[in-house]
């Protein structure tokens, strides 16, 4: 049956009468969905021949037979009742797809017809204009702590550039409010060279993903030991202004402006586009921000950020930057606990820095129970 | 009587042709042979797309 150097089989496999018949029908079954579902539509038609991924779905039935290859019976029944319910499914979702593909469906008349919603460019560019200024802010926070006067850093930075650039995006007007609320508050105390802590010692950049149970560890790092956790590597989205004008040009620049963010949020930025966005973005910023530390979240089930353990102390050799692990299990505090969490900066602090806290009596916290 | 006779014999004939056909082209995998030798003609549209590379 297999044929050397060619992807297709010679013949289909001989399972007896019965079983023989009953894969020829699924085989039907399955060819007249694909068909009905996807490629009677002249829309999907356009597709088939514009992506050139949609081809592979062309060998469907020859995955179907890998997975059927000397199944009889009831094990033949079984593969293709799993197989074939996810063909169909597929086909669906394929059509779905194609439906709000705006080179061959209209994206918009997909979600006014699905949501019942009218889309409305005048709100758009409203919102797209809070964006900005949101953008704004956090480049005028981040140039504030390239400074020795940091003003809006840690969790400050963190928890509302998150939920901003996530969650608001633009869409509600009391989160532009509230950056002019922060910013003005933030330029009063730059002038005065305000400082959040007595004593500042180190300049951090924060890198990794946060444990979930313990998000006011930067704060107690300020506090206990006068590490500045300057920035995050989840604030450090996007810094490009998008179109905020309605015009016909920034109706379509929107579409791009959409997928420029969602490219670039939180997360997706440092995952997708290997070593350059997770390793060496880094060290980049710590130059910018004049660090001299990182602390760097090891999310222990992570294998993102573990797989490059390695590499990340091998740069912060060679540049001679203090980094210190700190790792934990995200949502579980049962295997790191957050006195576990402290006790890896404090071993750092003490062995490696021989330094002593700025303020000891927050070393040892018993907030075990604590929410 | 005859007629319908005459629709059953067509209708017999055409399912009898329907299943050779298709049956034909299950066992010899000729879809499977007809979508490798379709790879190449496709391979020349999908070529000549015009890529949006627009930042």
């Amino acid at each position: 049956m297999y044929l050397k150097g060619k992807r297709y089989r010679s013949h289909r496999e001989w399972r007896g009468v019965v079983d023989t018949l009953y894969d020829y029908s699924r085989w039907l079954y399955n060819w007249f969905n694909m068909f009905r579902i996807v490629l009677s539509k002249p829309r999907n038609i356009k597709a088939m021949f514009r992506y050139r991924w949609m081809s592979s779905y062309l060998a469907v039935p020859m995955m179907v037979d890998r997975h059927t290859q000397g199944l009889r019976g009831e094990h033949l029944r079984i593969c293709h009742a799993e197989q074939d319910i996810i063909i169909e499914d597929d086909a669906k979702l394929l059509d779905k797809l194609f439906r709000g593909d705006r080179r061959i469906g209209n994206a918009i008349a997909f979600i006014e017809e699905h949501t019942g919603e009218k889309w409305d460019w005048t709100h758009y560019f409203e919102c797209a204009k809070r964006v900005n200024y949101a953008t704004k802010c956090r480049l005028e926070w981040l140039e504030m702590s390239k400074t020795p006067y940091p003003q809006v850093f840690g969790s400050n930075l963190a928890l509302y550039t998150e939920t901003n650039y996530m969650a608001i995006s633009g869409r509600l007007p009391v989160f532009e409010e509230t950056d002019r609320k922060i910013m003005k508050l933030a330029e009063k105390a730059f002038k005065k060279k305000k400082m959040a802590a007595n004593e500042y010692r180190h300049r951090a950049i924060v890198w990794g993903v946060q444990s979930h149970y313990y998000m006011d560890f930067l704060v107690w790092l300020l506090n206990c030991w006068g590490i500045v956790p300057l920035t995050d590597m989840l604030s450090m989205d996007n810094t490009d202004m998008i179109a905020e004008v309605d015009t016909p040009e920034n109706r379509e620049q929107a579409i791009y402006d959409i997928a420029k963010l969602t490219e670039r949020m939180i997360m997706r930025n440092r995952t997708h586009g290997g070593y350059k966005v997770l390793l060496d973005d880094l060290w980049k910023f710590v130059e910018e921000f004049n660090a001299d530390m990182v602390i760097l979240w090891e999310h222990m089930s992570c294998k993102a950020l573990d797989g490059m353990h390695g590499l990340f102390e091998q740069r912060a050799r060679e540049l001679g930057i203090n980094l210190v692990w700190v790792s934990h299990d995200l949502f579980d505090p049962r295997v790191v606990s957050r006195q576990g969490v402290r006790d890896q900066i404090n071993t750092y602090m003490r062995t490696v820095m021989g330094e002593e806290p700025v303020d000891p009596t927050l070393e040892i916290l018993p907030d075990e129970e604590s929410w | 009587m005859s007629k319908l006779c005459t629709v059953v014999k067509k209708l017999s004939l055409a399912g009898t042709a329907f299943f050779v056909v298709t049956f034909a082209a299950y066992y010899f995998n000729l879809d499977m042979k007809l979508t490798a030798a379709m790879e190449p003609v496709l391979n020349y549209f999908y070529d000549r797309v015009d890529r949006d590379q627009h930042l």
